[in-house]
């Protein structure tokens, strides 16, 4: 049979793991977590590996305007939250040691197995899907449900569960003993109490919640029970011992994959309400690498959470450009900067929308970061040792088509030998073609670099910062002046003053 | 529920106290007033016995309740009225505040700050609380209505009539019934037994529930049929009786007991906390509806129980009070009015003053030391907190506006030094002031700008006090600073030269020929010298000469 993955183009045999470090310099593990709070699960899986072809990350580009341009999402949700109900069955069914529970868990199981498969089906049906993704899934779909087996597990689950739902039992308890009875109770008292908290919506738990077993006065019970309806158990038991593993793989890996798209939507419109752009970048290789409107995605989701905004920087990498030299003051957002560049380029990369309003990306094989270090205790090595620990294998890895990111190197080494090593690191790279961005204090690293461009993060007239980026190369300014001017120092003043 | 005694609209909640409540308390001495309001006077044949310590609380309302003026006369009847239903039903006003702090007391007994998601308690246990809460609840409620039920026809008040009235009506009897029903059917879950006539019993449980199926094979959907509990006599289980009636038992078909094993015991135990845990859930409305209103009787029963004790005090000390009457902003009156901390603490009965200013903004008041200026000033400030808090004012008559945004601004004894730093402080208190004026603002200086020259003092007091008075703010000041006052004064003579009305009133501090005091004051002209030679020349020069 034809592989059929929601994520994945082909069976991905070597994935290319990504490295935490790399995850922690973008802060994309806070942008992640976010995801997963607000879809209710981890979903840090999902982000272990990069498609490995520009086709790989097309197939989830196209996934994703699918479910988004047809609203799909609500039923994809519906169905896999009833998929997901069927996975924890199984778990309780493989911690259950009884086999009357396990059988009964086992036909429960398939019964949300066959709502969800219908649920999908029924979703998907009829619609002529431009994503080779859903065009998979949905012809398989007609097929499968049209078939006899799921037919015939269908109504068999389905007149179990019509059977089971229908029974009622009252329970009275006196005289230190529980006596079963099987007929509805009307529930007298509730009418009563319902009259004392109007409105009030409360939950009569269950006294045998505490073990999650059938056990005690709980299994005895249901032991009566057997007895009355031996046609009932004996039908589930025959399910259960003649019908193992009823349920298709591919679908299995479906209901898997599915939130990864679910999950980022989720994100999206959460974060959307409070005025984030997202936009499925185009992949043109003719064209140029731009981003408008692009921001921090993790610097977004903390300011909005205190009910702040962030500033966002249009951005393009000209014909014959590959690197940026960020330079600018401190706090002017030059870090905030090369983290968004590196957002774009890694969701890009993942197939997914990126933070920004409009978009177009190039294929990068590899994207590297490398941003400052703290003195390793472990080690015992210094900042720049770390540094240049950290530095060396991932010049050695990149290649054409890498994307690099570099954050405030060598910046406990003196600015002449700084300047150097800076002007070598640069050179390596963009003699090997690749992209990226270096932020710096050292606007010098520019010279002799003709693919390279120079950007600065810009203050406004009264010197405080505006977080934009420019393309500019940092003049020389005496930072000092200003406080001088804010507490009235000039010698002008003072003259003023004393006069 | 709401107590509403405080405000007929709302309850007391977060309050907008006087910018200024720390000066106002420090330099009016209201810390002792505040302390006197929580000491009860206990009488024997008519003769004041003792004076109880005071009452913490009581002294806490007092100082919160007094530093948040009231901003309508409408207001301040509303509490008027109150305490004069509280003198005439002393016994009332009471029993409310014991009610109130009794069962707040039990209530913290029972766990009330522990009782928490956190607290270390097994779920039973905490369950059990809340079965003790809700009937402490029940049962403080229950002797509070036959209490109000008695008053109902004696108070006279909107306050206390009201709160008559919103009681019966927010917490109906038939509501009570019920819950009271609901509290013996749950009882087994608390008693285990009780003593019925001479007989011992127990109670026991008799619980019908109706539930369905799970898809898991587990039973769900639990609904209560019907709960009681039943009384029943104790016997030795390990009696013959026993036995023979546990035999029988386990005959009934369908049916399992819950006795036979530790867990079908534990499962047991279970089953009663989920169904009287569901049934307590019911009572949540009962429990939120009243949950503040017992905090809120404390606190406002608390203050008027202070305003009973500080009339006790007024008679003790025989001092008159009125209720004070509220009127233009422009008009103070007042007939032997007393500086009531002063006679509080020094045991007392002060020289009362008696004015009548009519259209006047801006008061002055002058004259020699130790002629009772500053006691003078404080009895006005004094008055003015405790009528705008709705208390009785210590003078036969009391007439003011309301002044809402209250200010002090007094030269403290350990700053009256000539000393720039002072001054730098004096300044930015008045600073402090003019950004947090009001629309109804009085300030009440005392001394100020003494800590400079004469001269700068003058000039400084002059430029803020009339600029103040243009804006419309009323000023009581004390001064030394005589070239300010007779400047002032110039100014104010040319004004009614020509007809007009200055606006102004001079005040000054009467003193005899002889050079002695009478601590009264009089409207006269500012004059040049302060008679401090007198006060010189009879402790230094006479203590020379003895």
């Amino acid at each position: 049979m034809e592989y059929i993955s929601i994520l994945d183009l082909e069976p991905v045999n070597s994935k290319e793991f990504i490295s935490t470090e790399f995850v922690a310099d973008l802060n994309l593990n806070r942008i992640i977590d976010r995801i997963s709070k607000l879809w209710g699960r981890d979903v840090k899986h999902f982000y272990g590996y990069f498609p490995q072809s520009p086709e790989a990350v097309q197939y989830r580009r196209d996934v994703y305007w699918e479910i988004e341009s047809r609203n799909l999402s609500d039923m994809l949700e519906r169905a896999w939250e009833t998929y997901d109900g069927c996975l924890r069955l199984a778990q309780v069914r493989e911690r259950s040691g009884q086999p009357m529970r396990q059988a009964m868990l086992y036909v429960s199981e398939l019964a949300l197995y066959c709502d969800a498969v219908q649920m999908l089906h029924e979703g998907l049906t009829g619609k002529p899907f431009a994503s080779e993704g859903f065009r998979r899934i949905s012809e398989a779909l007609d097929t499968y449900v049209a078939g006899e087996s799921f037919q015939s597990l269908s109504q068999q689950t389905a007149w179990i569960r019509e059977h089971m739902a229908g029974t009622r039992f009252t329970l009275t308890y006196e005289n230190k003993r529980i006596v079963l009875t099987e007929k509805e109770c009307p529930a007298t008292y509730e009418s009563t109490l319902s009259r004392l908290g109007s409105g009030h919506r409360t939950v009569l738990e269950s006294p045998f919640s505490e073990s999650d077993e059938l056990e005690g006065l709980e299994l005895e019970l249901m032991e009566i029970f057997r007895k009355k309806q031996p046609d009932l158990f004996r039908r589930i038991g025959v399910m259960f011992k003649e019908q193992k593993n009823m349920q298709e793989e591919w679908i299995a890996l479906f209901f898997q994959e599915i939130p990864f798209y679910l999950s980022f939507m989720r994100l999206e419109q959460t974060l959307a309400q409070k005025g984030a752009a997202f936009v499925l970048p185009t992949e043109q290789e003719e064209e140029i690498i731009r981003g408008d409107g692009l921001y921090d995605l993790a610097l977004f989701i903390a300011n909005a959470d205190r009910g702040g905004s962030v500033v966002s920087n249009d951005f393009y990498y000209d014909k014959d450009e590959l690197f940026y030299v960020l330079t600018g003051p401190n706090q002017g957002g030059k870090t905030t900067f090369a983290r968004s560049l590196g957002q774009f380029i890694f969701f890009g990369k993942m197939g997914l929308k990126v933070p920004a309003k409009t978009a177009n990306i190039h294929f990068f094989t590899h994207l590297l970061t490398h941003f400052s270090v703290e003195e390793s205790v472990e080690t015992g090595r210094g900042k720049l040792m770390e540094e240049l620990v950290r530095l060396a294998p991932m010049m050695k890895g990149a290649g054409r088509n890498s994307f690099v990111i570099i954050n405030e190197l060598f910046t406990t080494a003196a600015n002449y030998d700084a300047c150097i090593m800076g002007k070598k690191v640069l050179k390596h790279f963009v003699d090997r073609e690749c992209h990226g961005i270096y932020v710096t204090h050292l606007s010098e690293l520019l010279e002799a670099q003709d693919r390279a461009v120079g950007l600065c993060a810009r203050l406004d007239d009264k010197g405080v910062q505006t977080f934009k980026i420019e393309r500019a190369v940092m003049e020389y300014t005496n930072c000092a002046a200003n406080q001088v001017k804010k507490y009235g120092l000039t010698y002008e003043k003072l003259k003023e003053r004393l006069g | 529920m709401k107590a509403l005694l405080l405000y007929p609209d709302r309850e007391w909640t977060r309050p907008e106290m006087y910018f200024d409540e720390k000066n106002i308390t420090r330099d009016l001495g209201l810390n002792l007033l505040y302390s006197v309001a929580g000491k009860k006077v206990l009488y024997e044949n008519g003769q004041v016995r003792k004076v109880s310590d005071a009452d913490g609380f009581i002294t806490d309302v007092m100082h919160k309740v007094m530093m948040t003026p009231l901003g309508t006369e409408g207001e301040i009847r509303y509490r008027q009225h109150v305490i004069a239903d509280c003198i005439e039903n002393e016994a009332l006003i009471r029993s409310l505040y014991e009610l109130s702090e009794n069962m707040l007391l039990e209530w913290e007994k029972l766990g009330r700050y522990v009782n928490g998601r956190n607290a270390g308690r097994d779920n039973a246990s905490k369950l059990i609380t809340r079965v003790y809460e809700f009937r402490l609840f029940l049962g403080t409620l229950g002797s509070l209505r036959a209490l109000l039920n008695e008053y109902r026809d004696k108070v006279q008040s909107e306050g206390l009539g009201s709160l008559c009235d919103r009681f019966t009506e927010e917490f109906p009897t038939e509501w009570e019934a019920e819950l009271s029903e609901l509290s013996s059917r749950i009882a087994f879950y608390v008693d285990d037994d009780a003593t019925d006539d001479t007989r011992a019993t127990i109670r026991v449980p008799r619980i019908v529930l109706g539930c369905g199926l799970g898809s898991d094979l587990r039973f769900q959907d639990f609904r209560l049929e019907s709960i009681e509990t039943i009384n029943r006599k104790y016997r030795n289980p390990k009696g013959t009786i026993s036995r023979i009636q546990g035999y029988l038992d386990s005959l009934t078909p369908d049916s399992v007991s819950c006795d036979a094993t530790p867990q079908a015991r534990k499962q047991t135990a279970a089953l009663e906390y989920a169904v009287v845990k569901y049934i307590m859930s019911y009572t949540e409305p009962f429990l939120q509806a009243f949950e503040n209103f017992f905090d809120a009787l404390h606190f406002q029963t608390a203050f008027y129980v202070g305003a009973v004790n500080l009339i006790h005090h007024i008679h003790r000390f025989e001092l008159d009070y009125c209720y004070p009457d509220v009127g233009t902003q422009d008009g103070l009156s007042f007939d032997n009015l007393k500086e009531f901390v002063m006679c509080l603490g020094q045991r007392i009965t002060a020289v009362g003053n008696s004015c009548e200013m009519k259209h006047k903004m801006l008061i002055i008041v002058t004259g020699a030391n130790q002629g009772g200026k500053s006691t003078f000033l404080r009895s006005i400030g004094i008055a003015q907190v405790m009528m705008q808090c709705g208390l009785m004012v210590v003078a036969e008559r009391y007439e003011s506006g309301i002044f809402p945004s209250l200010f002090m601004h007094f030269t403290r004894r350990e700053d009256s030094q000539m000393n720039s730093g002072r001054l730098d402080e004096e300044l930015r208190r008045m600073d402090q002031i003019i950004r947090n004026l009001g629309p109804d603002s009085l300030i009440l200086l005392n001394e100020s700008f003494a800590t400079t020259t004469e001269k700068d003092g003058s000039e400084i007091c002059y430029d803020i006090i009339r600029a103040l008075t243009e804006a419309g703010v009323k000023i009581l000041s004390v001064t030394h600073l005589l070239s300010f006052a007779q400047k002032i004064y110039a100014e104010a003579s040319a004004r009614e030269q020509e007809g007009a009305d200055s606006g102004v009133a001079f005040l000054s501090a009467e003193r005899k020929e002889d050079g002695s005091r009478t601590y009264k004051m009089i409207q006269s002209v500012p004059e040049l010298t302060s008679f401090g030679l007198d006060l010189y020349e009879k402790i230094i020069e006479e203590g020379n000469n003895r």
